[in-house]
């Protein structure tokens, strides 16, 4: 089973961040963004813009190159034709490892390369480039990138939307648009009506109570792993062990209810 | 709970939506109360208004929230007997506690903090049961109901989230209480307070975040349409390759699906109910691949190429796919289509093939040939193979037709145990073995063959000394009571009612008495059966020397011990057997039969124990239950029968009831049944080849006597009639008579009758009603019983005492029922589903009600005419057209309804002619005839009044 995928993708970002040159900067951030200093986030086609609090409220802008239209083109085509697996991931809203080898050929990439891919501005006095403020907006798009890595698609210029409609039009080329149908409600739609039979209506059949075997073991460990640690930094390993505990003190409970 | 209730009301929960209701219900007049009976119960007290078939009532009620009701439904002993609400939402609340157990249940915390509870119902296994218990929801569950919302399935989810959430909650407090000294250690400040908050049962943490966040997981199936499933192709041959294909699964319908790689080829192939909205067939595919990859990584080699291919396996990964991943994928909601074999893994049973050594008479203790095998669902494995893969042990394995999935550790475990086991021994053993192990089949082979299957076997002619013709499937069970007699194992023969298993019983004795082998048997039964015995033995088995064993304490015993060599068959009741226990006990008996054996049902009682003591070299049982559904009364009976089969209540409790009973274990059902199957015989009024050869009607006199209390008042009545009927004439006399007889009449059924108001209705103080409790013990549990009488009275009051002693409903219909109520009673009795016994007045009779689903009726009392008779009961109402009925006629022994019977009997033809209604033509009897009727006191006493 794959780790919690985002945690990867954010770290690489980080990583990609840290290989610029900037680690000794980033970690003058790091407390700002554990304090919470960073009060707004907002993503746009091409610029990350954000406002953080230290000694007063300053505005920090990262700006991202987009890709041109061509270089979408032709990545998107390398992706909806290629291993399947990739795009398989990707239509669940995950990024798959290897998203950068469809861009490659191109000559882009979608984390930062060199410090042209990159310009950050602060409206802080501080003279350091990166400032403590740029450092700690960066944490929190990596914490953003978590949850949402098509994220970084729109900083390169296409929304997941857009990313989404332009691949099915590839896989579904070949057929008519009138093939996707909707379906019925998929619900039990049926309702509550009322029932005159007495023994019916009383269950009169029912002498026992309906009793399922017992099941041959507990499925805790496969629910506890559906379940990612709430945050990067967490230690995945840490997490499961301490839920495990948890789903065994439940279990042992439950079992007593019914000796 | 300390409370009990009474068994004949029920136990109602209703739910209104936000809280339940609990009431009472009584059997025998569908009254609703709750006070008074249910007084002891902590809880708070509100009337709710329920709508129930037909009206709607204010019903006083005890009121309790999800934590109350979950606590009260899993008490061992909730105060009564549960109502089918009652006992389907124990179901749901067992069902979720299973659930917390297994760990289907994961916390949802939102941006602010707000913690919620889920249950995980997607795996296969899960959503089954689901539906099933919502299909099962007795409507009474929403009789309090009045919300706005109609449709069932979201109020079915209302409803489990109410139990579940509740229960959750109350679990993790628990929980609390074993926690390590540090727990959440590892973790962050903020995360160890989260898990503590959730430990406590805080419903909001400070903690704001949301994990287990939908839209990025492919968490549950709750708001999705179709998935993926895993299709296993097996090889043709072992050595080739296996191929995985992907399938496209409904969630709602899992028997719909297509091969998810021939769709990538052909979209427009896919039915619309496997595509959700807004979507289009091949970015749903994958959005479906995307997420099963996430668990199951080896799939990105399906994907790799465009279109996607099926997975290739070898043998070896295949073995590695169904012990690693398979469970994983299923829990998740990832259904696997395979073959029978390879569905789950199976650890084999051992199979032990029985057959006699050499060919000599058999018997308990001859040695036989013992022959070991492994088995799987009914397939015997082949030991070469076996062999073989025992050399390189894996998950799969190829019978030579099929492919197996073997739990491999249990396998190579079973078959060292049966390398050790014994290559001979004997059919105690054998049984011993099977009594033991949970997991060993018998397999009867040669002259045993028999006992597999009780159905075919060589069947035996009539013994000389035998007088009167058998029917087919009465040969097949005498034949059948030979060869267990032969091996001396216990038999239990359990025909319906009415299929002769008296003439059976005595054939058997015949065959016994001509090899020498017959005397002393014992023959216990009823009292009332007693004359029953000794006249149908005197009619079919007329050399058969027959005692009765009756009447006052036997002072000398080595009078009783000659007399014992000079009979074949002793017969006695259970009342007597428990009297004079010591002479029974101090002797070994050829055979022992216990006749109606639901009189030691009890196993704490003296009887039952008395019987289980008593010795002799074989044993016999005659009921006319089907003994193995109810497991009490099996363990009893074997006790008496084959004690070394069943063991210990102890270890019968551990190894069969419990599993049975509480967990509702279908396959330790189906190997008790296995057990015990070759001891039972039993065949029914519905069996094709037996209702061939039965008549439309079976009657039988059933003889009730009276109690000492109805012995006096009969004999005082008696005299003050005759005296003055003696100087009367005429109108007058004809008067005088017919009062006589109908109060005679009225005793015969219960003295209360000629009381007033205020009559004491006690079933102890009526002969007939203890007999006809007899009866009904000895009928199966779900067949249809008429019960006939001209006393509109005493109709009702059998209606409240069997609703209370029997635990049920039971209808009556007199002549004041209103039409739609007794058209309402007709169909519940028809449909099967609802009450069985049927209270009938024969004046509301001749109108012709539509009852074919009797296949009893009791004439409690009789109309002394029998063509009206019959023709208000079964002409009018079409009793016997779809099966064979028996028709009990009830009288009472040593009184005028006996020597009227006998009356009928012998003038029938005579009488068919009478125009008359009723009872008249007694009235023509003279003073003579009259006195002869009705019998004087002495008479009385010889026949063994007051049982």
């Amino acid at each position: 089973m794959s780790k919690h995928g985002a945690t990867w993708w954010s770290g690489r970002f980080l990583r990609s961040l840290e290989r610029l040159g900037m680690t000794t900067r980033l970690k003058r951030g790091h407390s700002y963004y554990l304090e919470g200093r960073v009060l707004r986030l907002d993503v746009q086609p091409g610029v990350v813009s954000s406002v953080v609090r230290g000694a007063e409220d300053y505005d920090c802008q990262i700006y991202f190159e987009p890709l041109s239209d061509m270089e979408w083109t032709e990545s998107l085509d390398r992706l909806a034709l290629g291993d399947l697996s990739a795009a398989a991931l990707l239509a669940t809203g995950r990024m798959p490892p290897q998203i950068e080898n469809f861009f490659a050929p191109s000559g882009r990439r979608l984390l930062p390369q060199d410090a042209t891919d990159l310009e950050l501005e602060c409206s802080c006095p501080d003279s350091a480039n990166p400032c403590k403020h740029l450092a700690a907006t960066a944490y929190v798009l990596a914490e953003r990138l978590d949850r949402d890595p098509y994220l970084l698609f729109l900083l390169r210029g296409r929304s997941a939307a857009e990313v989404e409609e332009e691949l099915r039009r590839r896989w579904d080329r070949d057929i008519s648009e009138d093939v996707a149908r909707a379906t019925s409600d998929k619900e039990d739609s049926s309702e509550l009506g009322f029932e005159e039979n007495v023994d019916k209506f009383w269950g009169n059949e029912m002498e026992a109570p309906i009793l399922f075997p017992p099941r041959e073991g507990s499925a805790a460990s496969l629910t506890i792993q559906r379940m990612s640690a709430p945050e990067p930094k967490i230690d995945e390993d840490a997490w499961k062990k301490n839920l495990e505990a948890l789903y065994e003190a439940v279990s042992q409970q439950a079992g007593e209810l019914v000796e | 709970m300390k409370v009990s209730l009474d068994p004949s009301y029920r136990l109602q929960v209703s739910w209104n939506g936000q809280a339940f209701f609990l009431y009472a219900r009584s059997l025998v007049d569908g009254v609703l109360t709750n006070t008074d009976l249910l007084d002891g119960y902590p809880y708070l007290r509100q009337d709710v208004v329920l709508r129930l078939p037909g009206q709607t009532l204010e019903v006083q009620a005890f009121k309790l929230g999800s934590t109350e009701l979950i606590a009260l439904l899993l008490s061992d002993r909730p105060g009564g007997l549960l109502g089918g609400d009652a006992l389907w939402l124990q179901s749901l609340v067992r069902w979720v506690v299973s659930l917390y157990q297994d760990g289907f249940w994961y916390p949802q915390v939102d941006q602010k903090g707000a913690i919620q509870l889920n249950l995980l119902l997607d795996s296969a296994e899960v959503r089954k049961q689901e539906q099933q218990l919502r299909e099962a929801m007795p409507p009474s569950v929403l009789a309090a109901y009045r919300g706005e919302e109609r449709r069932t399935f979201k109020l079915w989810r209302r409803l489990l989230n109410a139990i579940s959430e509740s229960m959750g909650w109350s679990l993790l407090r628990e929980a609390r209480t074993v926690w390590p000294k540090r727990p959440f250690s590892l973790l962050p400040q903020k995360y160890q307070k989260l898990l503590q908050e959730l430990s406590s049962g805080e419903k909001q943490t400070s903690t704001g975040c949301a994990f287990f966040d939908n839209r990025q997981a492919n968490l549950t199936l709750q708001q999705r349409v179709s998935c993926l499933a895993m299709k296993i192709v097996p090889p043709a041959r072992p050595g080739e390759d296996w191929q995985l294909r992907p399938q496209l699964q409904s969630i709602e319908n899992p028997d719909l699906s297509v091969d998810a790689l021939e769709a990538w080829a052909q979209p427009s192939t896919i039915p619309a109910s496997l595509i959700p909205k807004r979507t289009t067939p091949r970015l749903h595919l994958l959005r479906e691949f995307g997420r099963a990859l996430r668990l199951f990584p080896v799939l990105g080699a399906s994907l790799a190429t465009t279109p996607p291919s099926p997975l290739v396996q070898t043998q070896e990964e295949m073995g590695r796919f169904l012990t690693q991943d398979a469970e994983a994928l299923r829990s998740f909601g990832y259904d696997l289509i395979a073959p029978d074999g390879l569905q789950h893994a199976s650890a084999p049973d051992a199979s032990l093939k029985l057959e006699e050594h050499a060919r000599k008479g058999l018997d308990l203790h001859q040695l036989l040939d013992f022959e070991w095998n492994l088995v799987v669902d009914e397939r015997l494995l082949d030991p070469k193979l076996l062999e073989e893969w025992k050399d390189n042990p894996g998950p799969l394995f190829y019978t030579g037709t099929e492919w197996l999935w073997l739990n491999t550790k249990k396998t190579m475990k079973m078959l060292r145990f049966v390398e050790k086991q014994p290559r001979r021994g004997t059919l105690l053993e054998a049984m011993q073995y099977a009594s033991d192990m949970s997991n060993l089949r018998l397999d009867f082979h040669g002259s045993l063959a028999p006992l597999n299957q009780t159905q075919k076997f060589a069947e035996l002619r009539e013994p000389a000394r035998f007088d009167g013709t058998l029917r087919d499937y009465q040969r097949k069970g005498f034949s059948w009571l030979s060869f267990m007699e032969r091996l001396g194992l216990g038999a239990c023969l359990a025909d319906d009612m009415g299929l002769g298993k008296t003439i059976q019983t005595l054939a058997l004795m015949c065959e016994l008495k001509e090899q020498e082998r017959l005397s002393p048997t014992l023959l216990v039964c009823p009292t009332s059966v007693l004359g029953n015995w000794q006249r149908e033995a005197e009619k079919f088995a007329p050399g058969l020397r027959v005692e009765l064993h009756h009447g006052d304490r036997i002072k000398d015993v080595a009078l009783f011990e000659k007399n014992l060599q000079n009979l074949d068959v002793l017969l006695t009741s259970y009342a007597l057997i428990t009297r004079d226990r010591k002479l029974f006990l101090d002797r070994t008996w050829k055979m022992i039969i216990l006749d109606e054996a639901q009189q030691i049902k009890n196993p704490s009682s003296k009887v039952s124990r008395l019987c289980a003591k008593l010795e002799s070299e074989g044993r016999l049982i005659l009921t006319g239950t089907p003994v193995e559904n109810r497991l009490q009364d099996l363990w009893t009976l074997f006790r008496f029968l084959q004690p070394e089969l069943l063991g210990s209540k102890r270890k019968f409790g551990s190894r069969f009831a419990s599993p049975i009973e509480r967990h509702g274990d279908e396959q330790v059902k189906s190997q008790l049944k296995r057990l015990v199957g070759p001891f039972i015989l039993r065949r029914t009024k519905m069996d094709p080849h037996v209702a061939a050869e039965l008549p439309s009607r079976v009657e039988t006199t059933v003889e009730c006597s009276l109690t000492e209390e109805q012995a006096r008042i009969y004999d005082g009545e008696v005299q003050d009639a005759l005296n003055s009927v003696q100087g009367l004439e005429g109108f007058e006399r004809k008067g005088a008579i017919l009062r006589l007889l109908t109060r005679l009449k009225q005793l015969c059924d219960h003295p209360a009758l000629l009381e007033g108001e205020e009559a004491d209705w006690s079933e102890a103080r009526s002969g007939k009603i203890h007999r006809l409790f007899e009866i009904l013990r000895e009928l199966a549990p779900h067949e249809g019983v008429l019960i006939f009488s001209q006393f509109t009275s005493m109709l009702k009051n059998l209606k409240a005492i069997l609703s209370r002693t029997f635990g049920e409903e039971v209808l009556l219909l007199d002549g004041s029922t209103p039409r739609e109520m007794r058209d309402q009673m007709v169909e519940r009795f028809q449909s099967g589903r609802g009450p069985r016994l049927f209270c009938i007045s024969l004046k509301a009779g001749g109108v012709g009600l539509n009852l074919t689903r009797a296949s009893s009726v009791v004439h409690f009392d009789r109309w002394w005419n029998p063509a009206v008779e019959a023709q208000a009961t079964d002409r009018a109402h079409r009793i016997g057209q779809r099966q064979t009925v028996q028709v009990f006629k009830f009288v009472t022994v040593a009184t005028l309804e006996e020597q009227i019977a006998r009356i009928i009997a012998e003038k029938r033809a005579l009488m068919e002619d009478l125009i008359e209604d009723g009872d008249g033509w007694l009235t023509e009897l003279n003073n003579q005839e009259l006195s002869k009727l009705l019998l004087p006191e002495a008479s009385r006493q010889e026949a063994g009044v007051g049982s």
